[in-house]
Order: structure tokens, then C-alpha cells, then sequence
């Protein structure tokens, strides 16, 4: 399993013309391995990562995972993939509000259509418990600390054993210990064969990496 | 993790918005049942007065004419037919007609149209010296009452005298200490007594009735009577002159006599005056109705769709915020590989809880304003008009939470997740 980012170009309009962000950047990565991009605020990070995860069109360029270009795939089948293959975590965390922890990182059941949810939840609440949230299952968004969201954010992407991770400064907010958990548990991840690639300021992140991509504004 | 917990879950975070569509929808479909029930109990309480009314013109026109016969049965009857060559004064002088005409032209009468006389009772009266009860008396054969063959029937005012029979007025039975069953002989011919008359003060107690038939043999005039009496009906105005011309139109060689009878005529006149005005009265009242059905029927044709439009932008408004609030969770779900269909479902399927949810409610609204004025609206629950409430109200709703929807599909997952 392979992810091979060739040259991709990505331009937004902006109200001073065309913003160009990513300016045809390749890499690759291999099973196991953890990759860190790093660069200033609004140099492209987050926009590399979604057009990584076949959720922004690139103009220009290729993303290949596993043998596959999502965006050679209809958007019903490029959904499938996401669900299949991805799991993300975003700097926002963006969890459901209403609900709670249990509910929260048993969404992605939603999107893959799962047969065996009974397996499924068990998971979840393995993952719970490993994670140190056994005590909060059952509590909303808004009663948990900052750390606790990122672990929950963590759960969800990892509920349906993708093959690839995609972390938007997933340490950003955290203290140390909550981001050596999280550090912790995505080593883990690759270490059992999956990719992970986050986009982060995090010095220590960047140590740990197997692969460290640097963006320089354009 | 299931759609439909989603949902939900959803719909009680965001409760007041959700309320609030359904409060909008409520209206919408509450207020055209209301006015149409108001309307339809408008109509029936019109067509309840007018019945209600109706029966009252017609009891008071009944009751005239009936407490005009009742009345004038007290006289006998207030039309005489005679003979055209009997002396009016001779008539006066012995209380019967010396002349005679056939017994037929009471058939004739009857069958000629003349609707506003009925009760004909032909008679044959005659004053004899009683041979065999050695005193004067007076003969009334009678054969019963001829009904007028164009008039409604009615009860007789006179019971006829079964043949071979008599019925014996007071001084005759009293003086002779007559008994019913007793048998007397009159002009040779034999007589059973069926009925013994009370005393009425006048000559009718010393009359001996008979039946026609009967008076006509001992008195030696067949097939003959000396009057008609008839009674005329007060129910068409009272004009005598028309009667006469009626009557003598049909029977020329007659003469034709009334019995004054205005004071009973004045009171059952009065009587149908007051029918006339409860007709009148009635007319307005229905007219007054008919207008405030066109009234009611005018402003549920405007205001109804208007409500009806104005829930609907409504509904869509709040949808579209709806949207606009979730557009993280749309974002997100996307992500998360979630196919378009799964959150177009989503957000109708929400449209379509709320029709029915609003749809139930309104009708429920709409029923117990029924039951709280009940005196004005029908309350009856309606099955097919609920159905199609339900329906309509679904179909509507989803119609205008449809643009929200497209919208929530069409989100760029990846523009609203960049933007942080």
C-alpha cells in the first residue's frame, strides 16, 4: 500500500486574483510510515491534507492511494473510498453537538454502511476505554476539556480501520500529556501498517516522523 | 450510530426551530378547516332555521284554518246551498227548503274545482206532524260528508246515520223516555235508536236525523235533497264572492248563501297574517345568513392561501438557516464518506416529520376549536380529510425544505472545512 502525491497545484480566487497555494507538490509514503508537513498559517497545509483525502480537486497533479485515484471515481464511489480508507481528525475537531461521546465516534458507521454494527460499537468502546474516556461516554461535546475532544476526534478516525490517517494539527491545542497520547496511539496506528500524515507546527511530531514535508509560502 | 438517531437527536437539539416550523404548519392547516367547518355549520344552522321555520309558518297557517273549522263547526257550516226557486224568507220562516234539487249535484260540486269549499253535507229537511209519536218534529236525512275530490282529505265535521237507524234529539228521547236500541216507527217504517242527542237549545232537539236514503222513502222524495252545507277554507283569504261564483259556475240553478263568521274569520286571519310574517321574517333572516356565508366563504378564499404560502417561506427559511447552522455536520459527514442520498435524506425526512407532526397537530387544533364552540362547528373526526391533510401537508413541506436540501448536498466539504 502506497500513497503517491505527484505534483499537485492547487489555486483559489481570491478578491486580489488567483491564489495559488500548493505549486506541484510530490511525495510519497509508504505503509507504516508517519509523514509530517510543516509551514507557516495559510501556507497550504490543510489544503494539501483535503486534497489528499479526495475531498478537494486538485487542479493540476495526482494523488494515488492504494493503487487508486479517487478523483477518477464518481462521487458516490469517491465517498465509498473516503469511508473505506480515510479516517481524518481536524484541527476544529468538529464534533456532532448533540451527540454524545459514544454517539460521536460511531458516526463513521453512518457513511460506511456496516453490517456488523454490533462489532463496530464493541470497537468504539475498546477504543474508549483505551483512550481514558470510559467516564464520559455517555457526556456531550460541551462538557468535555480540550483534550478529551481531540482523544474523541482520535476514536472517530479510527473506528473503522482506515489505511490512512489524515491529522490537522492534532496536537495544536493539547497539553502535553493529552498529545503524547495522541502521538502515542498514531505511532501505534502506523505501526500496524497504516499511513499517517499530519499537518502540524509541532516541533516534537516533527522528530517523530518518518517523513517531514516543509511548505514555504509562494 | 443509525440515520434516524441522527435525526433525532438533531431535532430535539434544535427544538425551537423545529417547533416553530411546526407552530407555522399548524396554522396553515388549522385555519382552512376551521373556516371551511364554520362555514358548512353556517350552512346547516341556515337550513335549520329555515326548516324550523318553515314548520312554524305552516303550524300557524294549519292552526287557522283548523281553529276556523273548529269554530265555525259551533255554526254548522258557513256555506248553504238551496234550490235557486226557494223563497229565502219561506226558508228563514220554517228553518228548511220546500224545494228540492238532485242529490247528484253534491258529486258535481265536489268534482268542480272549486278548491276553497269543502265538508259538503247534502240533507233533506222537512218539519212533519209524527203520526206514530203524536208530536211535530223535524226530519234531517243526511248520507255523510262528500269530500272535495281536489283537496287534501280531511276529518269530517259530521258523522253519517247508518241506514235503518236514528239518532233522536233531546226533547223527543227525554218526553218518550226513548232508550238506544229502542225501535220507533216513523211514516210506517221502523227505526232503530242509535244515539241519543244532548240537549242543545234549539231546534235540534226535536229533530230526529236519518239516514238519507231512508228520509228520502218516508218522505216520498227520492234521489232529492233541499241544501248542501259546506264549509269554506279560510287558509285562502276568505273571498266569498269568489266562492258564490265558483259554486254557481258549477251549479247554475242554485243559490248560494254565507253564514257571518267574521269574527272567527278575523282571528284566523290574524293567525295567517302572522304566518306571512314569520315568512317575511324568515327571508331576511336567511338573507342575512346567505351573507355572511358569502363573507366567510370570500376571506377563507384570500386568507387561506396566503397562510398557507407564508408557512411555506417560513418552513423554507427556517430550513435554509437550518442549513446554514449544520453546515459543519454537513461538512463533516461528507467527509466521513457519508453518500449524498444518506444526507438528502436527512434533511427531507425532517421535512416530512414535520408535515405529519404539523399536520396532526393542526387538525387537532382545528377539532377542538370544534369541541370548544361546539354550538357553531362541527367537531366529527374525519378520516379522509385527514389523509389528505396529511398528505398534502407532507408533500408541501418537503417541497419547500427541497432548496435547503440541494443546497446541504451541493456543500463543498472540503471549502467549509478549510475555512477555520
Amino acid at each position: 500500500m502506497m500513497l503517491i502525491v505527484n505534483n499537485i497545484k492547487k489555486s483559489f480566487d481570491s478578491p486580489n486574483g488567483k491564489l495559488t497555494v500548493l505549486n506541484g507538490i510530490s511525495f510519497e509514503v509508504s505503509a507504516g510510515e508517519l509523514v509530517v508537513i510543516s509551514g507557516e498559517s495559510g501556507v497550504g497545509k490543510t489544503t494539501l491534507l483535503l486534497t489528499i483525502g479526495a475531498l478537494l480537486v486538485p487542479d493540476d497533479g495526482t494523488v494515488i492511494f492504494d493503487s487508486q485515484n479517487p478523483y477518477q471515481l464518481s462521487n458516490n464511489k469517491r465517498a465509498e473510498f473516503r469511508a473505506k480508507n480515510i479516517g481524518f481528525i481536524f484541527q476544529q475537531f468538529h464534533l456532532m453537538p448533540y451527540l454524545n461521546i459514544s454517539e460521536n465516534v460511531s458516526l463513521p458507521a453512518i457513511a460506511s454502511n456496516v453490517d456488523n454494527e454490533k462489532q463496530l460499537y464493541s470497537r468504539a468502546q475498546t477504543l474508549i476505554d483505551e483512550l481514558g474516556l470510559s467516564e464520559r461516554k455517555y457526556h456531550l461535546p460541551e462538557q468535555l476539556s480540550v483534550g478529551e475532544k481531540q482523544r474523541v476526534a482520535l476514536i472517530r478516525a479510527l473506528l473503522c480501520q482506515p489505511k490512512l490517517i489524515l491529522a490537522d494539527e492534532p496536537t495544536g491545542n493539547l497539553d502535553e500529556d493529552n498529545a503524547n497520547i495522541v502521538i502515542s496511539k498514531l505511532r501505534e496506528f502506523t505501526q500496524q501498517g497504516g499511513i499517517a500524515i499530519l499537518a502540524t507546527h509541532d516541533g516534537r511530531l516533527a522528530e517523530l516522523a518518518d517523513k517531514h514535508i516543509a511548505l514555504s509560502p509562494k | 450510530m443509525g440515520l434516524h438517531k441522527l435525526l433525532f437527536k438533531e431535532l430535539w437539539y434544535r427544538r425551537v426551530n423545529f417547533v416553530s416550523s411546526i407552530l407555522a404548519i399548524m396554522i396553515a392547516v388549522a385555519t382552512p378547516i376551521i373556516f371551511s367547518n364554520l362555514i358548512s355549520a353556517y350552512k346547516r344552522q341556515r337550513d335549520e332555521i329555515f326548516k324550523a321555520a318553515f314548520k312554524e309558518k305552516e303550524k300557524l297557517l294549519r292552526d287557522a284554518e283548523n281553529r276556523y273549522r273548529i269554530a265555525t263547526k259551533k255554526f254548522g257550516y258557513n256555506v248553504l246551498i238551496l234550490p235557486k226557486d226557494q223563497n229565502i224568507e219561506d226558508f228563514y220562516a220554517d228553518d228548511y227548503a220546500s224545494k228540492t234539487i238532485p242529490q247528484d249535484y253534491v258529486d258535481k260540486l265536489a268534482h268542480s274545482g272549486v278548491l276553497t269549499v269543502r265538508h259538503f253535507l247534502p240533507s233533506l229537511k222537512q218539519k212533519i206532524r209524527w203520526p206514530e209519536g203524536h208530536r211535530t218534529i223535524i226530519i234531517f236525512g243526511t248520507s255523510g260528508e262528500v269530500p272535495n275530490a281536489y283537496a287534501r282529505p280531511r276529518e269530517p265535521m259530521m258523522t253519517p246515520v247508518k241506514k235503518g237507524t236514528a239518532v233522536v234529539g233531546y226533547y223527543i228521547h227525554k218526553n218518550m223516555k226513548l232508550k238506544i236500541g229502542d225501535k220507533i216507527m216513523i211514516l210506517g217504517r221502523r227505526f232503530a235508536i242509535a244515539k241519543l242527542m244532548p240537549q242543545r237549545g234549539n231546534k235540534d232537539d226535536i229533530t230526529i236525523w236519518l239516514n238519507l236514503k231512508d228520509a228520502q222513502e218516508i218522505l216520498n222524495k227520492p234521489g232529492r235533497i233541499n241544501a248542501i252545507l259546506a264549509l269554506q277554507c279560510v287558509c285562502h283569504g276568505g273571498d266569498f264572492s269568489a266562492v258564490r261564483s265558483g259554486i254557481l259556475k258549477a251549479l247554475p240553478d242554485v243559490q248560494v248563501l254565507g253564514i257571518d263568521v267574521r269574527k272567527i274569520k278575523s282571528r284566523a286571519e290574524i293567525r295567517a297574517t302572522a304566518a306571512k310574517l314569520t315568512k317575511q321574517a324568515l327571508k331576511q333572516e336567511l338573507q342575512a345568513r346567505d351573507e355572511q356565508i358569502k363573507t366567510l366563504q370570500k376571506f377563507m378564499n384570500i386568507i387561506s392561501p396566503l397562510i398557507i404560502l407564508a408557512s411555506a417561506l417560513w418552513v423554507s427559511f427556517l430550513a435554509m438557516n437550518n442549513v446554514r447552522a449544520r453546515k459543519y455536520e454537513i461538512g463533516l459527514l461528507i467527509a466521513l464518506g457519508t453518500k449524498v442520498r444518506k444526507i438528502l435524506y436527512l434533511f427531507l425526512a425532517k421535512a416530512f416529520l414535520l408535515g405529519v407532526v404539523g399536520a396532526l397537530i393542526g387538525y387537532a387544533a382545528s377539532l377542538t376549536f370544534g369541541v370548544l364552540y361546539g354550538s357553531v362547528v362541527s367537531a366529527l373526526f374525519d378520516i379522509r380529510l385527514l389523509l389528505t391533510v396529511l398528505i398534502i401537508t407532507s408533500v408541501l413541506t418537503i417541497i419547500a425544505s427541497l432548496p435547503p436540501a440541494i443546497i446541504a448536498i451541493t456543500t463543498q466539504s472540503a471549502d467549509v472545512l478549510r475555512t477555520e
